[in-house]
C-alpha cells in the first residue's frame, strides 16, 4: 500500500469531475429561481448563462498556460504575494464550505421530506459527510474515476423527465421570446446554478495531458448547460412557468407525477439515483476544501480531510431550516459568484502581463 | 485500516433502517376517497368526509366513512382523530370529491395545500358532485370494493368515449387553475338510482364554480378542449335509429389566432375514425361513396360545433373550450387580449376534417 497519494488525472476524468461539481441540488431546484423573472423564457437564459462556466474554465487554463502548470497555491504566490494568496485560498476555503454544506442540508432536506421521515437529521448528515470525508481522502485520482463511472450511471437520471415530452403542453413555452429585458435581467440568476466551477482552478494542474486542455473546460461547460437547458425547458413545458415559480423543487413533483406499473411512486427511485449525484458533487467539494486547508497550514492531505470535518458539520447544521438556508444563499451567491468572476479574470490578465514582461 | 473503517460504515448504515415506531397494520387506516363540502349556515363551516380501508385483522379489510367537521380543512384532522381508533396514512388517496356547492363558494384553500402538501397525491382523480360528497362516499359499490374505486374508475376510463380528456386528476386541475390562460373544467357526477354516473363538466371562473352543462353540449366542448380522446358521432336519418352512420373518431385540435380589431381563432379538428355502421348505403362501400359520408359528417360536426360556440359566447360568455391559451401563447402571458370580453367579442371559426382510416370490413 503506498502512502504517497496519486493527484493525476485524465482529460476525460477532468471533464466529469467539473461536470459533478457543478450538478447537484440545481438539477432540482433550477427552473424555479430562473422563471421568477425570466417566465416561460427561463430556458434561455439558463443557456445563456453558461457563459460563466465558459470564462471560468478559460481564465483557469489562461492562468496555469501563462505561468506553467503549477499548484493553486504557488499561482496565487507568483501573481499576488504570500499574504493576498492566503487570503484568496481562505476565501476560496469558505466558498466552498458553503457549497458543500448548503448541498448537504438540501439533501438532508429532500430525504427527511420525501423518503426518510423517521430519521434525525444529525444521523444523517453525520453518515453522509463521513463518507464523504472517506471518499475524498482517497485523492483526487479516485475521485476522477468516481465522477466518471457514476456520471454513466446517473446520466440515466437525465432521461426521465423526457417522457413529459408526449404529455406537456407547448402553449407553456409560447411565445419563446416575450421581451429581452426579462431573459436578460435573470441570467445573473442562472449563474448561481453554474456555480461550483470554480473547482477548475484547483485541478487543472493536475491533468496529465495538456494538449487542448482548454476544449475540456469549454465540454464540461456545455454539457451542464445542457442538462440545466434541456430541464428547465422540460419543467416549463409542463408545468407552465406559474406553477414553476410556485414549486420549489419542480423536477420532483414531475416525478412524482410519472406513473407507471408495478412502482408505486416514482420519486422514490429518481431520489436513489439522484443521491448519487449529491454524494459526488460533496466529494469533489470536500477535496477541495481539505486540499487548500492542507496547502495553507501544510497538513498532510489525509489528516486535513478529518481535521475540516467538524467546519462543514457545524456550516451543515446551520443551513437546515430550508427557508434559512435560501436566505442566506440569496444574500451571499451573488457577492461569491461576482467574486469570482473578477478574480479569475484578473488573474487573468496579470498572469497575461507577466508573460509579457518576460518575469 | 481502510477495511475496517468500510466495514463499520457498512454495519452502521444497516441500524438506520427498520420498523421503529411503525404501527401494525391492523392500527392503520389508509385513506382512499376524501370529500370536501361545506355547511354555508353553520359556524363550522367545511366537513371533510373522508372514505378509508381498516383492517380488522385475519385479512378482513372493510371501508369507513368518517366526516370531520372543523373551521378549515386541517382543523378537520383535529375533529376526525377524536374518533378514530386508528392511525391515518395518507398519500394513498385516489380520489377527490368537490361537492357542487363547496366548488360554488371556492375551493382556494384547497388549491393551495396541493401545492404545498408533499403527501398528497398528485395523480388521484377528482370531480365535482351533485350533492354531498358524503352521500356519494355511502353509496354502496358494485362491482369495486370501495366506491373511491369505482369513481376513479368512472373517470380514469372516461376518455374512451364523448371526448372527454385523458387526464383528471389533481396534477391536470393544478394546471388548468396555474397556467395562463385556462380554466379549471371537471367532470360532474351525479347520483343515478344509486350509482355514480357522469352528467356533464362544471366550468370554474377562478377558483369558484360558475356553470354546469349538460353532456350534451358539453360533448362538443370536450371535442375541442382535449386531444387524442375517442368518441362516437352518428348521423340520423329521419330520426329513424335504425338507419344512420356511426363513426368512432379521435380528435386532433390545432388552433390558430390572429388579432384584427378582435381576436380571431381557427380551430382546425381532424376526426381521424373508422366507420361502425352505415344502414343509410348498406352495401359495400366505394371510394367515393367514402368521401360523401365523410362529407357529411364534416358538415354535421361544423353545425354542432358553431351552435356550441354561439351559445358559450353568448350564454355562458366564458371560455369552455380551453382556447385562450393558443391567445396567451402567441400574445404574451400578460396581454390584455386575454379577458372574457375579448372571448365574447372574437370571431371563432371552424373548420372539421373526417378522415375514415378504416371503413370495417365490408369494402370494396
Amino acid at each position: 500500500m503506498s502512502k504517497v497519494i496519486e493527484n493525476k488525472i485524465t482529460k476525460r476524468q477532468y471533464i466529469f469531475i467539473l461536470i459533478s461539481a457543478v450538478v447537484g441540488i440545481g438539477i432540482l431546484s433550477a427552473p424555479n429561481s430562473i422563471c421568477q423573472k425570466a417566465e416561460q423564457s427561463g430556458w434561455i437564459s439558463m443557456f445563456i448563462g453558461c457563459l460563466y462556466p465558459l470564462t471560468i474554465t478559460y481564465c483557469a487554463y489562461l492562468c496555469y498556460k501563462n505561468l506553467g502548470f503549477i499548484d493553486f497555491y504557488t499561482l496565487n504566490e507568483k501573481i499576488y504575494g504570500k499574504f493576498f494568496s492566503k487570503i484568496i485560498s481562505i476565501f476560496f476555503m469558505l466558498t466552498i464550505t458553503i457549497y458543500s454544506s448548503s448541498v448537504l442540508a438540501g439533501f438532508y432536506n429532500v430525504l427527511s421530506k420525501e423518503i426518510t421521515i423517521f430519521l434525525q437529521p444529525s444521523i444523517i448528515v453525520t453518515i453522509v459527510s463521513l463518507t464523504i470525508v472517506f471518499t475524498a481522502s482517497f485523492g483526487l485520482q479516485s475521485l476522477g474515476r468516481l465522477s466518471e463511472i457514476v456520471f454513466y450511471f446517473s446520466s440515466l437520471l437525465f432521461l426521465f423527465p423526457l417522457f413529459t415530452i408526449k404529455r406537456g403542453d407547448i402553449t407553456n413555452i409560447l411565445p419563446i421570446i416575450s421581451s429581452f429585458e426579462k431573459i436578460l435581467s435573470s441570467i445573473p440568476a442562472s449563474f448561481y446554478s453554474y456555480a461550483g466551477i470554480e473547482i477548475s482552478f484547483f485541478i487543472l494542474p493536475y491533468v496529465i495531458s495538456k494538449k487542448n486542455i482548454k476544449y475540456a473546460g469549454f465540454t464540461s461547460s456545455i454539457i451542464i448547460a445542457l442538462i440545466y437547458t434541456l430541464l428547465t425547458f422540460l419543467t416549463i413545458y409542463y408545468l407552465g412557468f406559474e406553477l414553476t415559480t410556485k414549486i420549489y423543487y419542480p423536477v420532483l413533483f414531475i416525478m412524482e407525477t410519472i406513473e407507471i406499473s408495478i412502482i408505486s411512486d416514482f420519486k422514490i427511485i429518481f431520489i436513489f439515483l439522484w443521491s448519487g449525484i449529491i454524494l459526488k458533487i460533496l466529494a469533489c467539494d470536500y477535496f477541495v476544501i481539505s486540499y487548500v486547508f492542507s496547502k495553507l497550514t501544510h497538513i498532510p492531505y489525509k489528516k486535513s480531510c478529518f481535521i475540516t470535518w467538524p467546519f462543514v458539520m457545524m456550516f451543515t447544521i446551520f443551513m437546515i431550516p430550508e427557508h434559512g438556508r435560501n436566505v442566506f444563499l440569496e444574500n451571499t451567491l451573488p457577492y461569491i459568484v461576482y467574486t469570482v468572476l473578477i478574480y479569475s479574470i484578473t488573474t487573468a490578465i496579470i498572469s497575461k502581463l507577466k508573460v509579457m514582461k518576460g518575469v | 485500516m481502510k477495511k475496517i473503517l468500510f466495514i463499520i460504515l457498512l454495519t452502521l448504515l444497516t441500524t438506520f433502517t427498520g420498523c421503529y415506531e411503525m404501527e401494525p397494520i391492523e392500527n392503520l387506516s389508509i385513506i382512499i376517497g376524501i370529500g370536501y363540502d361545506i355547511e354555508k349556515d353553520a359556524k363550522k363551516k367545511i366537513v371533510d368526509p373522508i372514505e378509508m380501508f381498516v383492517f380488522k385483522g385475519d385479512g378482513e379489510v372493510e371501508r369507513l366513512i368518517s366526516p370531520g367537521v372543523a373551521e378549515t380543512i386541517y382543523n378537520t384532522v383535529n375533529d376526525r382523530q377524536t374518533v378514530m381508533s386508528k392511525k391515518f396514512l395518507v398519500g394513498t388517496e385516489k380520489l377527490y370529491l368537490i361537492s357542487r356547492e363547496r366548488a360554488e363558494y371556492g375551493i382556494e384553500d384547497l388549491l393551495e395545500t396541493l401545492i404545498r402538501d408533499e403527501g398528497r397525491n398528485e395523480v388521484a382523480y377528482v370531480a365535482i358532485t351533485e350533492g354531498e360528497t358524503r352521500h356519494f362516499f355511502s353509496m354502496i359499490p358494485i362491482d369495486n370494493t370501495s366506491i373511491s374505486e369505482a369513481i376513479s374508475g368512472i373517470l380514469k376510463f372516461s376518455h374512451l368515449a364523448n371526448f372527454f380528456p385523458k387526464e383528471v386528476t389533481i396534477k391536470e386541475l393544478l394546471f388548468m387553475y396555474n397556467q395562463t390562460g385556462r380554466r379549471i373544467i371537471l367532470p360532474y357526477i351525479i347520483d343515478d338510482n344509486g350509482k355514480p354516473k357522469i352528467a356533464g363538466i362544471c366550468v370554474f371562473d377562478g377558483a369558484k364554480l360558475k356553470y354546469t352543462i349538460p353532456l350534451e353540449e358539453a360533448f362538443y366542448m370536450n371535442m375541442i378542449r382535449s386531444r387524442k380522446s375517442d368518441g362516437y358521432i352518428s348521423i340520423l336519418k329521419e330520426n329513424n335509429p335504425k338507419i344512420c352512420y356511426s363513426i368512432k373518431a379521435k380528435n386532433f385540435i390545432n388552433v390558430d389566432v390572429d388579432y384584427k380589431d378582435r381576436l380571431i381563432y381557427t380551430i382546425n379538428v381532424t376526426l381521424k375514425g373508422s366507420l361502425k355502421t352505415d344502414t343509410i348505403h348498406n352495401t359495400a362501400l366505394t371510394a367515393n361513396e367514402a368521401k360523401e359520408i365523410e362529407k357529411a359528417f364534416e358538415e354535421y360536426v361544423t353545425e354542432e360545433l358553431n351552435k356550441t360556440i354561439e351559445k358559450v359566447q353568448n350564454k355562458y360568455k366564458i371560455d369552455c373550450f380551453d382556447i385562450t391559451k393558443y391567445a396567451a401563447a402567441k400574445f404574451g402571458k400578460h396581454s390584455p387580449l386575454l379577458s372574457d370580453e375579448e372571448f365574447q367579442r372574437a370571431q371563432i371559426n371552424v373548420k372539421v376534417k373526417v378522415i375514415l382510416v378504416d371503413l370495417g370490413r365490408s369494402m370494396k
